[in-house]
């Protein structure tokens, strides 16, 4: 195995000292992240906590709106209470128009590139379509004072700016209405986070109204204006308030709005109402609107409209949905010191999934996410099924998935076996986790989507990992493994995390897969469960109803674990490198005793373990020249050059005399010693799992901490001293670190199979049948 | 492609979205080896949603990713246009081998004879004509740890290199 290496006492000391070489490398690696953070003041301290000059606005909302069931359409009128907390006065307000991100020639529309007609789906034609005809931006009404007058207004695409008579003085409040309407757009057509879906079967249709008000743009501390377009991908960011919200709607719908139903009694009829007032209890789960009544709506005209009044305290944001097709189902569970009323609202197209899984996920949801940020501080939280494949608002989340228009989902026509069924289940799982997780992330700890599309779909994929792992064992999650983000990261095509929602390229993994990979890794590889729960509770707590940054994240899971993480944040969200580390070499050192008794019969037995070279072997048998003439051998024709002489003890026992005691100490010492290289391919630089495995059959768990590359971040060279003889050693046996490629991960090196050769194996007959071809070639029933 | 076509399939497209989100991904992701009989072995990992509402235009219904014969041939099929060696007449149509499908990950298995002494190139267009913004990644077990190619629609094709022993 191993031809021992030799080392004087001082050289195996300096071997254990020095254990890299130093290289720009490592310095470039783990040097702090200065000035790429904003500097700290008294409103974002150092230490990532909002300081005592802390501020942010409010804005109250009253809305009244209705529902056009015939035109698809709605007309509503707000009045806006702004509350200028900021030490700024004020001379004109900002408004977001996301709906004219559907106007006719809207931005968003007219930036979208297409690189080729060849092989253009049927969707994306049909949007073009749509996107060219429909008209789906905002018309204002009015914009008027606390007295009725006109203001002022000039609309920028998707913003609204309201020159004020005076302005508004810091710490004073200002009360102004908005009047609007607009066309709801049919989002089975043109991608849209609210909108329509008809039911042709049945002419109904289900309404999901989001991101569809003049709402406040956010004022910060740190960017002022938050008026950056909506292009369609950043979502947004809001001020926190209070909504009265009045939604008209025909008499025979039934309505999900954020906030606490205030009129039932007006709404439901007196069954549901019942129903209603006994799911307000904690308890199981309950129908308020069961299916049969709800497929019995489906063909009821009830003349007349109704107004379903919400309300709604401490939101960034409000949305709603509407149709006479909803079953309604609800379950009341105790969140800290708050009863939450858990609720799923959804047409029998979604049964018979829905009813099962939709409410209980909204449960978990709350339960594990409270758990590792803060109480769930709302009274209601939604789920509603309708057209918008997954969006969230506060206390009220859209959600997709549905099973076949027959009922069925997938294990009724699969054979046993094919496991496609599962995808309709956890799909819906995935996606309800997902949605509601945003309560949290960014609707209460309220980060900028349209800038930091991470901040939120990154910290919530994390968490909604987790909730899956406890959802159950196994759980089929897509996000979240360190091995499912390879390919990506991997990948030739890349942008930091660190970059402008708008312009990130490979969205899914950039914005959610990477980062929740990044705080998996934090969790279980660097920071240790313990230190990360806590410093990431802390970054919740701190920033609950409030505008974390991205240096307010990194600063706080910082300052409450003790570990320096700027190389983490600096690798993983500045840079594109990827995990790839390789055991380059492993060669074993053992100390010179210098004591003739021991080291010459070791040397001895190292020359007779040495295979005799191929000439010597063929020469066997043949006589030499001295073998036939004795008479010329001397001294050193028999010189046994491994025999102990006077000379070897004299040597000895004069070095002894020079050497301390801890230095003889050190030559007695058995070990070996373990020069293992590691060789950094990839780039990021990553803590070592190692399993180390001995001789005698034991084996060792071991994480070096990343900063072992930060002298080096290329190659270093790490010493293990072990009294046992070291058999193998592998770099990442659990998969924890995203490593690229398990190839270079062990010594001795590893064969490791592809995927396609592990299906070519698998599609092989078992051992058993191979001594028969007969039975190889028989199908397996 | 006419564009009547695109609309003759349009009462088909009830399926799935990718994995329900405000950001759909869309993404498949190649892991290609040459074997010694001289075959490029490829495992396609797919969105099954995506590729079962992909299948199903073509086809004019439903098609779920069982084993059959028939899903086989129509996943060849779709392969043979999707996923193709160039220049042409130096590699035949892909051969499905098999597949596994699961909520989590969904493989795809098949073969193409081709010529590797032949610099090749591939197009890979892989369920771009279901979703905008779809993105390919491939990658070359034969080549260096990091030798993961994106393919997109404005860059579709990509050079696979000379092709190492």
């Amino acid at each position: 195995m191993f031809k021992r290496n030799i080392l004087s006492a001082f050289t195996a000391i300096m071997l254990l000292l020095a254990q890299h070489s130093l290289a720009e490398g490592g310095a470039v690696a783990f040097s702090q992240l200065g000035h790429l953070l904003d500097t700290p003041t008294e409103t974002r301290l150092a230490s990532g906590a909002p300081g005592p000059d802390y501020w942010q606005q409010r804005a109250d909302y009253s809305i009244t709106v209705r529902v056009d069931d015939e035109a698809q359409r709605i007309e509503g009128s707000e009045t806006i209470t702004y509350h200028n907390r900021s030490p700024h006065d004020l001379s004109y307000l900002w408004l977001q128009l996301d709906q004219n991100r559907y106007a006719l020639g809207s931005d968003a529309t007219l930036t979208q590139t297409t690189s080729s007609f060849e092989n253009l789906s049927y969707g994306r034609v049909a949007t073009m379509v749509e996107q060219e005809r429909f008209d789906g931006g905002a018309r204002i009404a009015f914009v008027r004072d606390e007295r009725g007058t006109d203001l002022r207004y000039t609309v920028n695409k998707t913003m609204l700016r309201i020159d004020l008579p005076s302005p508004i003085k810091a710490g004073s409040s200002y009360t102004f209405s908005v009047g609007w309407s607009h066309n709801i757009v049919d989002a089975t057509l043109i991608k849209a986070r609210g909108g329509y879906e008809y039911f042709a079967a049945d002419d109904n249709y289900i309404y999901e109204i989001a991101q569809w008000y003049p709402r406040m743009a956010a004022y910060t501390d740190y960017e002022g204006w938050q008026h950056k377009q909506f292009l369609g991908n950043g979502e947004f960011t809001l001020e926190l308030g209070d909504y009265d919200l009045a939604i008209t709607v025909p008499a025979d719908h039934i309505v999900a709005a954020t906030g606490e139903l205030q009129n039932a009694d007006e709404v439901l009829s007196p069954e549901q109402l019942e129903r209603f007032n006994a799911a307000r209890e904690p308890g199981g789960q309950r129908f308020i609107v069961t299916p049969d009544e709800a497929r019995a709506n489906e063909s009821r005209r009830t003349a007349g409209e109704k107004t379903w009044r919400f309300r709604a305290e401490n939101v960034r944001d409000v949305a709603f949905a509407s149709s006479r097709k909803f079953i309604w189902d609800a379950q009341t569970v105790v969140n800290g010191e708050r009863n939450v009323m858990a609720m799923s609202f959804y047409p029998n197209e979604a049964e018979p999934l829905w009813s099962q899984y939709s409410t209980p996920a909204i449960v978990h949801t709350m339960d594990v996410y409270s758990r590792y940020t803060f109480d769930y501080p709302y009274p209601v939280s939604i789920s509603v099924n309708g057209p918008v494949g997954g969006m969230e608002y506060p206390m009220i989340t859209f959600n997709k998935p549905r099973p076949y228009a027959d009922g069925t989902y997938w294990d009724e026509r699969q054979k046993s076996g094919d496991k496609t069924w599962e995808r309709s289940k956890y799909g819906l799982i995935s996606v309800i986790i997902h949605e509601v997780g945003h309560n949290y992330f960014p609707m209460i700890v309220n980060s900028d989507e349209r800038q930091w599309t991470w901040m939120d779909e990154g910290l919530n994929s994390f968490l909604q990992f987790l909730a899956e792992s406890e959802w159950e064992d196994d759980y089929p999650s897509r996000r979240g493994e360190p091995e499912k983000m390879v390919p990506y990261m991997i990948s030739d095509r890349q942008v930091p995390i660190m970059t402008n929602s708008e312009s990130i390229f490979q969205f899914g993994n950039n914005a959610y897969g990477k980062p929740a990979t990044a705080l998996n890794i934090l969790r279980e590889t660097i920071m240790g469960r313990e230190l990360f729960d806590h410093a990431f509770r802390e970054y919740a707590q701190r920033w609950k109803f409030k505008r974390p940054t991205p240096a307010d994240f990194f600063r706080s899971m910082e300052d409450a674990s003790a570990v320096d993480l700027d190389w983490f944040w600096r690798g993983w969200f500045y840079g594109t490198g990827h995990v790839d580390v390789g055991i380059e070499s492993v060669k074993l050192y053992q100390i010179d005793s210098r004591n003739p008794d021991i080291e010459k019969p070791w040397q001895r037995a190292q020359e007779e373990e040495r295979e005799t070279g191929i000439t010597r072997q063929r020469n066997e048998g043949i006589q030499t020249l001295v073998e036939r003439n004795p008479e010329l051998e001397d001294f050193y024709s028999n010189y046994d050059e491994y025999a102990v002489t006077p000379w070897d003890y004299a040597q000895y026992e004069a070095l002894q005399e020079k050497l301390t005691e801890r230095e003889l100490a050190l030559l007695s010492e058995k070990a070996n010693f373990y020069a293992v290289t590691f060789v950094n391919k990839g780039g990021l630089v990553t803590p070592l799992p190692l399993r180390i495995e001995y001789a005698d059959g034991e084996s060792e768990e071991l994480l070096i901490p990343a900063e072992i590359w930060r002298r080096d971040a290329d190659r270093v060279t790490k010493v293990f001293v072990r009294e046992r003889e070291i058999t193998s050693i592998s770099f990442d046996p659990q998969r924890r670190t995203a490593d690229a490629n398990e190839l270079d991960n062990h010594w001795p090196p590893r064969v490791t199979p592809s995927r396609f050769q592990l299906f070519k194996e698998s599609e092989d007959p078992n051992p058993m049948r191979r001594y028969d071809e007969e039975q190889w070639k028989q199908p397996i029933q | 492609m006419k564009l009547t076509s695109v609309w003759v399939a349009a009462l088909l497209g009830l399926l799935w979205a990718a994995q329900g989100s405000a950001h759909p991904a869309h993404h498949s992701y190649a892991e290609v080896e040459w074997s010694a009989e001289g075959t490029l072995d490829v495992a396609l990992r797919v969105i099954p949603e995506d590729l079962e509402a992909a299948l199903s235009r073509r086809a004019g219904t439903t098609v779920v990713l069982v084993n059959t014969p028939v899903v086989r041939e129509q996943l060849a099929s779709y392969l043979a246009q999707h996923f193709v060696l160039q220049p042409a007449g130096h590699a035949a149509a892909p051969e499905v081998l098999g597949r596994d499908v699961a909520y989590g990950e969904s493989w795809i298995y098949f073969s193409i004879a081709a010529d590797r002494e032949q610099i090749l190139s591939l197009r890979n267009t892989v369920l771009m004509d279901h979703q905008e913004g779809q993105i390919n990644r491939v990658r070359l077990l034969w080549a260096s740890s990091a030798a993961t190619l994106v393919f997109t629609e404005r860059e579709p094709e990509r050079q696979l290199g000379v092709i190492a022993e």
